[in-house]
């Protein structure tokens, strides 16, 4: 049995300290902050209005809103487009490994480049336009949602492959002998499917919704690349707003109560998903052997 | 007739998956093809291949501020996984090992940082930063991605380590082996594709960086992501975009290199990540 007086805990402690120097300390700081205007000439402390004004800030919400509309659009096509993919390339071979290795390849690009690519795609006489003209639409980055679509479909090219990289390794964790055992069993192909495939994989789903949850919230590089925000205000998600608002307006103070809003609700958003999905077991469950 | 279907549905599949590959691969083709046109063809027409091939860009790469940035991310890559390697190395034994009061709420915590939005920490680590001269150096940006690569690497290497029964430490305790000895002799070579894959983890995360990259460093320590940033959207200038797409394509190579040295690894680093 091992006890807490096991000396060997103090092994997670260079971790912690580390973690602690990057976490906990700058939020202390924005905490701070948030409840003073910093870059003012004299300090003064201002109590809640900090907060008062990024919630009743018309951009803050707009920001907030088209973020979760973004999120929750790519979010449903990323999953299905990701777990339909990965269903068809399910065989070996040579063909299907470059098919595999081609949508796993925007994964691993950095999201500047992402960003850069699209812009090149979407500009004025880039092949996007090219293609749209060809079927009769009229396509241009300055219009606000052909903007907004832009992003869409540039998260949804750049992270179907993490869904598809996701369950790929979930597909390898259900044994073949479960299929065998089915088909002696005579079970109907959609049975095999829900009960099998879907079932065994349940917990990545779970894991890739977080983890697009959370990165699409984030969302930043590509953002900035490819639009700015712009055209006005139609693609400014959150962090764009918050950068702009910290560096290139110098509000410290809202700035820092927003962030602060901002960090809350993420991780609310999260906590609340992880206790849906794993129902209340929380993280640190371990496998009953 | 049902050879026929057979062959047909062979042919769908062919087709599905050139078209598959088509869709993921044509951007990136585009993106290095305007790499290699010269400024004026990029500016006026759309060409699917360039039509006076243009090696400019793709010199400059390897000269003066590019090349400079190419070795910053290189470097920071590098000492991000030997510093972060080790730590949740560590972390994780502890926690997959130990049970000790709270261990459940530390770990939640250690997670939500991976969760944070970096937007929210740009602010305190400008502020911090400034003060303390680790603004504008690799150090610096290498401590910062500590805060992300940390919770990711701890979770994943977390997983491999619960797969590995804990009667293999006990057993080992009993035949003399100190803890670092059990560690260094049998715990790490047991685990070596799992680490190998979190290592990968940590070195795509610190490659593809960028927003605390463009805020916390201005020249000596600037990062390749900054430089493509500050490429495309230089004010007053009009953008070079072939040299943008120079540099979008020289920074996709590692990548490019991982997937098909290590994908193995990569899918494999996935399994474990499946129980949280």
């Amino acid at each position: 049995m091992i006890t807490v007086s096991d000396k060997r805990v103090l092994l997670i402690l260079p971790a912690l300290i580390i973690l602690f120097f990057n976490s906990i300390f700058p939020i202390l700081i924005v905490v701070n902050y948030s409840f003073q205007e910093p870059f003012a000439a004299v300090l003064k402390f201002v109590g809640w209005d900090n907060y008062i004004q990024v919630l009743q800030d018309s951009a803050f919400l707009a920001a907030f809103r088209r973020n979760v509309y973004f999120s929750s659009v790519t979010l449903v096509i990323e999953i299905l487009l990701g777990l339909a993919l990965a269903l068809i390339i399910r065989e070996r071979g040579k063909f299907a490994s470059i098919v595999s290795a081609a949508i796993i390849l925007p994964s691993l690009i950095p999201y500047v480049s992402i960003g850069i690519l699209w812009r090149l795609l979407a500009m004025t006489n880039g092949p996007l336009s090219l293609i749209l003209k060809l079927l009769g639409i009229n396509y241009s980055l300055m219009s606000g949602s052909n903007a907004l679509w832009t992003i869409i479909i540039m998260d949804v090219w750049h992270w179907t492959s993490l869904v598809f990289l996701l369950v790929s390794a979930g597909l390898m964790t259900i044994p073949d002998v479960y299929y065998t055992a089915a088909r002696v069993d005579g079970a109907k192909k959609w049975q095999t499917f829900r009960l099998i495939t879907m079932r065994g994989l349940k917990p990545m789903l779970i894991l890739v919704t977080l983890l697009r949850i959370i990165d699409s919230f984030k969302i930043y590089d590509e953002n900035v690349i490819l639009t700015g925000g712009g055209p006005g205000r139609s693609t400014e998600f959150l962090s764009v707003f918050l950068v702009k608002k910290i560096l290139k307006e110098w509000a410290g103070g809202f700035g820092a109560a927003a962030s602060l809003i901002y960090l809350v609700q993420v991780i609310v958003i999260c906590y609340v998903i992880i206790t849906l999905l794993t129902r209340g077991r929380g993280m640190l469950e371990r496998p009953i052997q | 007739m049902r050879k026929k279907r057979k062959r047909a549905g062979k042919i769908l599949k062919v087709i599905l998956y050139l078209f598959i590959i088509f869709v993921f691969l044509f951007p990136i083709y585009f993106m290095l093809i305007t790499g290699l046109k010269t400024g004026a063809e990029i500016e006026t027409q759309t060409t699917f291949y360039p039509h006076k091939l243009n090696m400019s860009n793709f010199k400059q790469m390897f000269d003066g501020v590019w090349l400079r940035c190419l070795l910053n991310s290189f470097k920071i890559c590098l000492l991000s996984i030997a510093l972060c390697l080790p730590l949740s190395f560590l972390a994780a034994y502890v926690f997959s090992r130990i049970e000790f009061v709270g261990d459940t709420h530390l770990y939640f915590w250690l997670i939500t940082n991976r969760m944070a939005p970096a937007a929210c920490f740009v602010l305190p680590f400008f502020a911090i930063y400034n003060n303390i001269g680790l603004f504008d150096t690799i150090w610096g940006l290498t401590l910062v991605y500590t805060l992300f690569n940390l919770p990711l690497s701890i979770w994943v290497t977390m997983g491999f380590m619960d797969v590995i029964p804990k009667e293999l430490d006990e057993a080992a305790f009993l035949d003399g082996y100190s803890v670092w000895g059990y560690f260094w002799k049998v715990l790490i070579p047991v685990m070596r594709p799992g680490l190998i894959a979190v290592g990968l983890f940590i070195w795509m995360f610190s490659w593809t960086e960028m927003i605390f990259a463009s805020t916390l460093t201005s020249v000596r320590a600037k990062t390749l992501p900054v430089q493509l940033l500050v490429a495309v959207t230089r004010l007053g200038y009009g953008v070079d975009w072939g040299m943008a797409a120079a540099g979008g394509t020289i920074s996709i190579i590692p990548g490019l290199i991982l997937i098909f040295i290590a994908r193995k690894y990569l899918i494999r680093g996935f399994v474990p990540l499946r129980r949280f």
